[in-house]
C-alpha cells in the first residue's frame, strides 16, 4: 500500500489495485472534503504508474515554493496569467493543473494548455498522468474545454481530477470519470498522522482539523484562534447576544486583513455552528472545546432554524467568494440577516 | 409596512400617518411640491441630522396671506391629536394638500410666509399639532417652513427612522429628481454646513444634467433630439394625440446591473413603469448584453388624460391609455438616437472626488452618503480608496460659477505621491459648460481618421484620434464587421463558403436533429453545406468562409442549440441574426493575435464603415476612448 | 565546472537552442540551459519537455562538471562580447562566472539536479542527406493547422518507407504532400509518426545549418523522434492522434489542367487579392480558352481582374479559391512552372510543380462565392 498515506484506506487500496493491475481508467475523480489527501493520493498513484516519486512530490501544491509561485502570480495581470497558464511538471509525464489567480480558479487557458500537452506522447513508458486539482474550481467554459479532451483522450493519458463535491461538477464530466470517494479521517488516523509529522499541540490540532490531515499540517493555531474569535463575535451578534457595535470592531480589523479569505472564515464558522448544534443535542464532544462556555450560551439562545439559516448563508458566501464579492459588506450583510432570523 | 406589524395595535394605528409622513424625505417631498405649486423659482432646502433634527424649505413663491396660512393647518391644528383616531383620519385623506397638517402633527413646525403685495409676513408655530403662536413678522416674499424634531411625539415612529446617512440620501435623491425635472428653477440643498447640491437655474436639461452629474457622465450620455409622434384619432369623439420625448440615454458601453439608473418622468413626475422600461431594453437590443441596463433620463410629455396616475398610492406608477404606441415611440426614438450617435465608450477612470452624484444613479449617490463618505468633505481621498469605488473623501460641493484660475483635482488613486495633502481644493467648475476645449465629440464616426499606434497584449488596438486616445477590442470589432457582412450576404443569398477537404461528421442530439430540419435552408443561406448522414449524424461539407475547420463542429452545434433554446419562436430575421452572430464570433480575429499595421488599418476602416460600430452582436463594447480632456485633466493641465 | 570556449561558437549554439527553451515560467528550470563540460567539448541542452536540443562545441575543459544558466540572459550577454575566448566557471553556489577579456560577469544559475533527463537516442535507423528534410518542411509546413481539431493536428505526418520519405500536412481546407525518393531498406515496411509543428521549425533550422554533404541520422522509438546532426541533436516527443487518410483526399479524377508561369500567377494573385475580402481572401479563377482570368471584388471598395495566358481549350469554368492558399503554394514551390488540375467548381483543385522529379501535390478545396 501507499507509504505515508493516512486514512481512507479503502480508496487508497482501490487506486493501488488499479495502478497495479495496469488496466487504468482514463479519467479518475477523487472527491471529498478539503485537506483529506485527494491530491496526495493522486500523486502517490501517479508515482506508482510513472515512477520517480521524488519528482512527482515536488509538485505538491502546498509546498512552500509552489505556494510562493501562486501568490506571486496573483499580482500578475489576468492577461499575463492567461498567456502563461499555471502548470507544474517536475516530472515530464506528470502535470498538475491547480487553481490560479486571486479567485483560485481553474482557467480556460489552463484547460487549453492541457489539451495541447495531452497530444504529446509520454517521455518514457506508455502513460502520462495529468492531475487537475480542484476541478470544481473550473467555471463552465473551462470545464467545457476540458470536456473535449475527456471525450476523446489520447490512449496514453490518465486524467485524475479532485473535487470537494463530485455533484458540483457538470454531469458530462462526472459521467466520464471513475469516481472514488474519500472521507474525513478518524481521530486515531489523525493521531497517527500528527505523530508521524511531529506537529506541535497535537490534541488541539486534531480537534480543529476536523479529520483533515492537510488542515492539521498547515493549521496556524494563532491565526486560527483569531479567526475563530471573529466568527464567534459574528455569531453572537447575529444571535442578538451582543450589540452590533461589538461586531463592528471585529469587522474593522477583519476588513484590513487580506489573508482572511471569506472561505477560511466560513470554514471556521461552520465548525462553530456544528459545535453549537452538538451542544443543543447534549453531545459534549465538540471540536472547539476551549470555547464550550460561550458556545453553550449561544446554543441555548438560538433555534435550529437559525443554525440552518446560518449554515446555508455561510455556504452561499463561500460560493459567492469566487465571484469576488466584498468581504466586509458580505460579512455585515450576513450578521444583519442573522439578527433578522434570530 | 412590514415593520409596523410588530408594534402594538394602538401605536400601529398612529403610525399609519407614515403613509404620508414616513420619513424626512416625505416631508421634503410634500413641501417641495407646495413650493413648485407656488411658482417658486428658487428653493433652498436645509436639513440637519439627515432631516431628523431639522428640515427647512424656503422658496420665493407666491407666499400666503395670514388667513390662508392658518387655514392650511386649521383642520387639525386645534385638535391635540392625542387620539389615534385623528391620526388615522389624516392618513386616509392622504392627498398632498392635506399633508401639511399631518406634518405639523408629528413635529415642531414653524412657517413664515409673505404673499406678493402684502406688507407684512405671518409666522405660525405649531408643535405636535397644537397651535402655539401666530403673529405678524417681517418676512421676505415667499414661504419658509421649518420642521424640527420630526416624530418627537411619536417615539415608535422615530425609532424606525434609518440612519442619518440613509435619510439624507433619500432627501438628496428626491431633490435631485426635482432638479432634473425643472432645470429652469434653482435648487440648493444643504446638510448642516455643507452644500450637497447647488443647482443654479439653467436653460437646458443638458446643462442641468451636467450640473448634477458632471461632464464625465454627460460624455457617456446621448441627448435625444426632442421627438414627437402623433396618434391619429381613433374615432370622431377622440382628438388626435401627441407624445413628446426628450432626455438622455447612455452609450451602450455604460452597463448597469440594475435599473436604478433609469429615470422616467411623465409630465414632470418621476414614475416607474414596466412598459417604458421594456421599451428602453428593446432599444438596446443587440447593443447591450441581456442582463444589463443603461442609464437613462427620459421625459415624456403628453395630454394628462393619456396617463392614469392612480394606479399606485405613491403615484409612482402610471398607466398609459395607448401603451403599445408609447412603447414603440420610446423604443424607436432611443434606438435611432443610439444608432445615429455611434457613441464610443469612455475610458473608465478613477472617480474624481468633486463631482456631485458622479456615476449618476441615485442609488449609488445615496450609498456614498450612506457610507458616511460625506462625513469628511474636506479630506482628499485616502489611499484606501480603491479605483472604481467611490472615494472616501467624496465632496458634494456643488458646481459654482467657473473660477478663472488653475485648479487641481486631488489625485485619487495615489494621494501618497503628493508632496503635501491638498486640503483646500479649488471648487470644481462645471456649473456651465466650460469654454475653450469643447466637450469632445464622442462619436465613433471619427473612427475613420484614427491613427493606429499599435497593439496592446496582441488583443487591443491603440489608436490616436482627433479627440483623444482610443482602445479597440480587435475581436469584437471584427465580429461586428463580419456580423454585418454575413447579414448582407444572407440577404442577398450569396454567403461565401469554403468546402472542407473531408466532410466533418458530427453527432446530433435529438433536439438538434429536429432543429436542423427546421433551419437547414437558413443554414445553407449562411454558407453551410450539411447533409444528414444516417440517423442523428450530419456531414458538414462546407462552412462559411473564414471559419476554421477546428471551429466548424462547435459552430454548427452552437447554432442548433441557440436556435432551439432561444429562437424557437423567433422570426426568420432573428434566426438569421443569431446565426450571423455565431458565425461572426467564430470567424473573427481572436484576441492574442498579432496584427500587422496594414491589418489594423483595414480593421479600423472597416469598423468605421459598419452601421453600428459601438458594440458587438452580443452587446459588448468595441471601442473605449480616453478623451483629450481627460488626458489633460489627469495631467492637471486643466 | 570550468572551461574556455570561443565566444562565437558558444553564441551560435546558444542561438540554436533558444527556440526550444521554454517561454512559460511555471517550471523555472526550463528557462535555463544545461551546460555540461566533458572531454574537450561543452554540451548545451535545452528542453521544454516536449522538444529537446543538445548542441556541443569544442572547449578547453579545465574541470569537468555541469550547471544550468538562464538561457535568454546568457545568450543576450554572450552576443555582446567581443570575439575572443570566454572562460566559464560554475561556482559552488550555482552561480556561473564568465570572464572574457576585461569583462567579468556572474549569473545566478540553478542546480542541475532538477533539470529533466532527456531520453537517450537509440541506434540510428537511417541516414538522410542533410537539406532534404528542411526542403520537405518548406513545402508542407505552411499548411499545418494552427488549431487542433478532430481531423487536423498541430503537426505533419512523417512516413518513412523503404523507397523514400513522405511528409503530409493539412488544415482541413487543403493538404500538402511531398515525397522524396530515397533508398531506405533498413526501414522495413514503414515507419509512421506525427511530427509536432514546433519540432518542424527547429528541425528546419538545424537542417539548413548542416554542412551540404553531411547526413542526418534518424531514429525513433515508441514516443520520440531523434535527429542527430553530429554536433547537434534534436529530439521531439511524437504527437498522438490519427492523421487523416490522405490517400482518400488526393483527387483521383482531375480531367482538366492548365500550366501556368509561377511568377506571373503569383504576381497576379497578389495584386488581385488586394480587392478580395480580407478574411476569406476569396478570388475567382475563370479558366477559358487561352487564358486564366483572376477576378476579385468587394462590393463597395473595388474590383480587380488580370489574366494569365495558358494553353487550354477545354470547357470554360469558374472556380472560387482562397487566394492566400494558392499564394502559399506558389511561394513554396521550387519550379518556374506549375500546373493546376481541376474538375468542376465543387471539387478539389490541385497544384503541382512542372518539370521536377520532386513529388509535390497540393490539394485545395474550392469556395462558393
Amino acid at each position: 500500500m501507499f507509504p505515508n498515506f493516512y486514512g481512507n484506506s479503502q480508496a487508497a487500496g482501490r487506486l493501488w489495485d488499479i495502478a497495479r493491475s495496469g488496466r487504468i481508467p482514463q479519467t479518475l475523480l477523487l472527491s471529498g472534503p478539503e485537506g483529506i489527501g485527494k491530491a496526495t493520493l493522486a500523486r502517490r498513484f501517479a508515482a506508482l504508474v510513472l515512477g520517480d516519486p521524488g519528482r512527482i512530490e515536488l509538485d505538491d501544491v502546498s509546498r512552500e515554493p509552489n505556494q510562493a509561485l501562486i501568490a506571486e502570480r496573483e499580482k500578475w495581470t489576468a492577461e499575463k496569467r492567461n498567456e502563461d497558464p499555471l502548470v507544474f511538471s517536475s516530472h515530464p509525464d506528470f502535470l498538475t493543473f491547480a487553481p490560479d489567480g486571486p479567485l483560485r480558479q481553474i482557467s480556460i487557458p489552463q484547460m487549453r494548455l492541457l489539451r495541447e500537452k495531452a497530444q504529446f506522447q509520454p517521455l518514457r513508458g506508455t502513460r502520462r498522468v495529468f492531475l487537475i486539482d480542484r476541478i470544481d474550481r473550473a467555471n463552465e467554459q473551462a470545464a467545457n474545454s476540458l470536456l473535449k479532451t475527456l471525450e476523446e483522450p489520447p490512449p496514453h493519458l490518465v486524467i485524475v481530477m479532485t473535487a470537494e463535491n463530485a455533484y458540483d461538477l457538470l454531469p458530462t464530466i462526472r459521467s466520464r470519470a471513475v469516481m472514488i470517494q474519500l472521507g474525513r479521517l478518524s481521530d486515531e488516523e489523525m493521531e497517527a498522522f500528527v505523530r508521524a509529522r511531529g506537529l506541535d499541540d497535537p490534541a488541539r490540532r486534531i480537534a480543529l482539523a476536523a479529520g483533515s490531515p492537510g488542515a492539521a499540517a498547515t493549521l496556524d493555531l494563532e491565526l486560527y484562534t483569531a479567526r475563530r474569535a471573529a466568527m464567534l463575535a459574528l455569531l453572537e451578534t447575529g444571535a442578538g447576544a451582543s450589540p452590533f457595535s461589538s461586531w463592528a470592531k471585529v469587522a474593522e480589523s477583519l476588513s484590513t486583513r487580506k489573508q482572511d479569505r471569506i472561505e477560511d472564515l466560513m470554514n471556521v464558522l461552520l465548525l462553530l455552528l456544528e459545535d453549537i448544534l452538538l451542544l443543543q443535542n447534549n453531545v459534549s464532544s465538540i471540536r472547539n472545546r476551549d470555547l464550550e462556555r460561550p458556545l453553550a450560551t449561544l446554543a441555548r439562545r438560538v433555534s435550529f432554524g437559525w443554525l440552518r439559516t446560518a449554515a446555508a448563508q455561510a455556504a452561499e458566501l463561500c460560493a459567492l467568494a469566487r465571484r469576488n464579492i466584498q468581504k466586509p459588506l458580505a460579512l455585515d450583510a450576513f450578521v444583519i440577516s442573522l439578527t433578522r432570523a434570530a | 409596512m412590514g415593520k409596523i406589524r410588530i408594534l402594538s395595535d394602538q401605536i400601529a394605528n398612529k403610525i399609519a400617518a407614515g403613509e404620508v409622513v414616513e420619513r424626512p424625505a416625505s416631508v421634503v417631498k410634500e413641501l417641495l411640491e407646495n413650493s413648485m405649486d407656488a411658482g417658486a423659482m428658487t428653493v433652498r432646502i436645509d436639513v440637519e441630522a439627515g432631516g431628523r433634527r431639522l428640515i427647512r424649505i424656503a422658496d420665493d413663491g407666491c407666499g400666503m396671506l395670514r388667513d390662508d396660512a392658518l387655514l392650511a393647518f386649521e383642520r387639525h391644528a386645534t385638535s391635540k391629536l392625542s387620539d389615534a383616531k385623528d391620526l388615522l383620519a389624516i392618513a386616509t385623506l392622504g392627498f398632498r394638500g392635506e399633508a401639511l397638517p399631518s406634518i405639523a402633527s408629528v413635529s415642531r413646525l414653524r412657517l413664515e410666509t409673505r404673499a406678493d403685495g402684502d406688507s407684512t409676513g405671518t409666522r405660525v408655530e405649531i408643535a405636535g399639532g397644537r397651535l402655539l403662536r401666530c403673529e405678524d413678522v417681517p418676512a421676505p416674499r415667499g414661504t419658509s417652513i421649518e420642521v424640527a424634531d420630526l416624530f418627537f411625539n411619536v417615539p415608535a415612529r422615530k425609532k424606525f427612522l434609518r440612519s442619518e446617512q440613509t435619510e439624507l440620501a433619500h432627501v438628496a435623491s428626491l431633490v435631485t429628481h426635482y432638479g432634473l425635472a425643472r432645470p429652469e428653477k434653482a435648487f440648493l440643498l444643504n446638510h448642516g454646513r455643507s452644500t450637497l447640491l447647488d443647482l443654479p437655474p439653467v436653460e437646458t436639461l443638458r446643462e442641468r444634467v451636467y450640473q448634477v452629474f458632471g461632464s464625465r457622465m454627460l460624455e457617456d450620455l446621448i441627448e435625444l433630439e426632442p421627438a414627437e409622434r402623433g396618434l391619429e384619432a381613433a374615432s370622431d369623439e377622440d382628438k388626435p394625440l401627441s407624445f413628446r420625448l426628450r432626455g438622455f440615454v447612455s452609450a451602450p458601453s455604460v452597463q448597469k446591473l440594475n435599473r436604478n439608473s433609469i429615470y422616467l418622468f411623465v409630465n414632470g413626475r418621476l414614475i416607474r413603469d414596466r412598459l417604458l422600461l421594456h421599451a428602453l431594453s428593446a432599444a438596446y437590443y443587440n447593443l447591450m448584453p441581456p442582463a444589463c441596463f443603461p442609464v437613462a433620463l427620459l421625459f415624456i410629455d403628453c395630454d394628462f388624460e393619456e396617463v392614469d396616475v392612480n394606479v399606485h398610492p405613491a403615484k409612482t406608477e402610471v398607466r398609459f391609455r395607448h401603451g403599445s404606441f408609447v412603447h414603440d415611440f420610446v423604443r424607436d426614438t432611443v434606438r435611432e438616437a443610439l444608432i445615429a450617435a455611434k457613441p464610443a465608450a469612455a475610458m473608465p477612470m478613477p472617480p474624481r472626488p468633486p463631482q456631485p452624484g458622479e456615476g449618476l444613479p441615485y442609488s449609488e449617490f445615496s450609498q456614498r452618503i450612506e457610507a458616511g463618505a460625506f462625513a469628511a468633505p474636506e479630506t482628499p481621498a485616502g489611499p484606501d480608496s480603491a479605483p472604481g469605488k467611490p472615494a472616501a473623501g467624496f465632496d458634494l460641493r456643488p458646481p459654482q460659477a467657473p473660477p478663472r484660475r488653475l485648479e487641481f483635482d486631488p489625485p485619487v488613486a495615489r494621494p501618497d505621491l503628493d508632496p503635501k495633502p491638498v486640503l483646500h481644493r479649488a471648487p470644481d467648475s462645471h456649473s456651465l459648460l466650460p469654454d475653450g476645449l469643447p466637450l469632445a465629440d464622442a462619436s465613433l464616426a471619427s473612427l475613420s481618421d484614427l491613427h493606429p499606434l499599435g497593439q496592446l497584449h496582441d488583443s487591443f488596438i491603440i489608436a490616436a484620434g482627433r479627440d483623444g486616445l482610443w482602445i479597440i477590442d480587435q475581436h469584437v470589432a471584427h465580429e461586428r464587421i463580419l456580423f454585418e457582412q454575413v447579414l448582407e450576404q444572407q440577404a442577398e443569398g450569396r454567403a461565401e463558403s469554403q468546402r472542407l477537404l473531408m466532410p466533418l461528421v458530427v453527432r446530433l442530439t435529438p433536439s438538434q436533429q429536429i432543429e436542423f430540419a427546421r433551419i437547414a435552408a437558413e443554414m445553407e443561406r449562411s454558407g453551410f453545406e450539411c447533409e444528414p448522414f444516417g440517423n442523428r449524424t450530419l456531414a458538414i461539407k462546407a462552412v462559411p468562409a473564414g471559419v476554421s475547420p477546428a471551429d466548424a463542429e462547435s459552430l454548427v452545434s452552437e447554432i442548433l442549440d441557440v436556435s432551439e433554446q432561444e429562437l424557437r419562436q423567433a422570426s426568420a430575421d432573428d434566426l438569421r441574426r443569431g446565426m450571423a452572430a455565431s458565425i461572426a464570433c467564430r470567424a473573427a480575429i481572436k484576441i492574442n493575435t498579432r496584427l500587422d499595421a496594414a491589418k489594423i488599418d483595414w480593421l479600423l476602416r472597416q469598423l468605421a464603415a459598419t452601421s453600428c460600430p459601438m458594440s458587438c452582436p452580443h452587446g459588448r463594447p468595441i471601442a473605449l476612448r480616453y478623451t483629450t480632456r481627460e488626458i489633460l485633466r489627469s495631467f492637471h493641465r486643466i | 565546472m570550468e572551461f574556455t570556449v570561443s565566444k562565437t561558437d558558444l553564441a551560435r549554439e546558444l542561438g540554436l537552442s533558444q527556440g526550444v527553451v521554454e517561454k512559460k515560467t511555471t517550471i523555472p528550470i526550463l528557462s535555463n540551459v544545461l551546460v555540461e563540460a566533458g572531454d574537450g567539448q561543452v554540451q548545451i541542452t535545452a528542453t521544454d519537455l516536449e522538444l529537446g536540443i543538445r548542441c556541443s562545441c569544442p572547449a578547453k575543459v579545465t574541470k569537468r562538471g555541469s550547471g544550468t544558466i538562464p538561457a535568454r540572459r546568457l545568450l543576450d550577454y554572450v552576443r555582446l562580447l567581443p570575439d575572443a575566448d570566454l572562460q566559464v566557471k560554475m561556482l559552488d553556489n550555482q552561480w556561473a562566472s564568465l570572464v572574457c577579456g576585461r569583462s567579468r560577469t556572474r549569473i545566478a544559475g540553478m542546480s542541475r539536479e532538477s533539470y529533466p533527463e532527456l531520453p537517450v537516442m537509440p541506434d540510428p535507423m537511417v541516414n538522410i542527406p542533410a537539406g532534404l528534410l528542411s526542403s520537405m518542411i518548406k513545402r508542407t509546413g505552411f499548411a499545418i493547422s494552427s488549431e487542433e481539431s478532430r481531423f487536423t493536428l498541430n503537426g505533419a505526418l512523417l512516413l518513412l518507407k523503404a523507397d523514400g520519405i513522405i511528409m503530409v500536412s493539412t488544415d482541413g481546407h487543403r493538404l500538402a504532400l511531398t515525397e522524396s525518393k530515397l533508398d531506405l531498406p533498413a526501414i522495413g515496411a514503414q515507419f509512421r509518426a506525427l511530427l509536432p509543428k514546433k519540432a518542424m521549425v527547429e528541425l528546419e533550422k538545424l537542417d539548413s545549418e548542416a554542412a551540404a554533404d553531411s547526413v542526418v541520422r534518424f531514429s525513433g522509438d515508441e514516443n520520440h523522434l531523434f535527429f542527430d546532426f553530429g554536433q547537434r541533436l534534436l529530439l521531439s516527443r511524437k504527437l498522438t492522434g490519427n492523421f487523416p487518410d490522405f490517400d482518400r483526399v488526393l483527387p483521383k479524377d482531375v480531367p482538366r489542367s492548365v500550366e501556368l508561369n509561377r511568377d506571373e500567377l503569383r504576381g497576379s494573385l497578389e495584386r488581385v487579392s488586394q480587392f478580395a475580402d480580407e478574411r476569406s481572401r476569396s478570388i475567382r479563377l475563370h479558366v477559358g480558352p487561352g487564358e486564366v482570368k483572376i477576378h476579385s471584388s468587394i462590393s463597395d471598395t473595388g474590383e480587380s481582374e488580370e489574366s494569365v495566358p495558358v494553353d487550354y481549350d477545354g470547357p470554360e469554368m469558374e472556380i472560387g479559391f482562397n487566394a492566400q492558399y494558392l499564394l502559399e503554394f506558389l511561394r513554396a514551390v521550387e519550379t518556374g512552372t506549375v500546373s493546376l488540375h481541376f474538375k468542376d467548381p465543387n471539387s478539389a483543385g490541385e497544384l503541382r510543380p512542372v518539370g521536377s522529379s520532386t513529388i509535390y501535390r497540393y490539394v485545395v478545396m474550392p469556395m462558393r462565392i
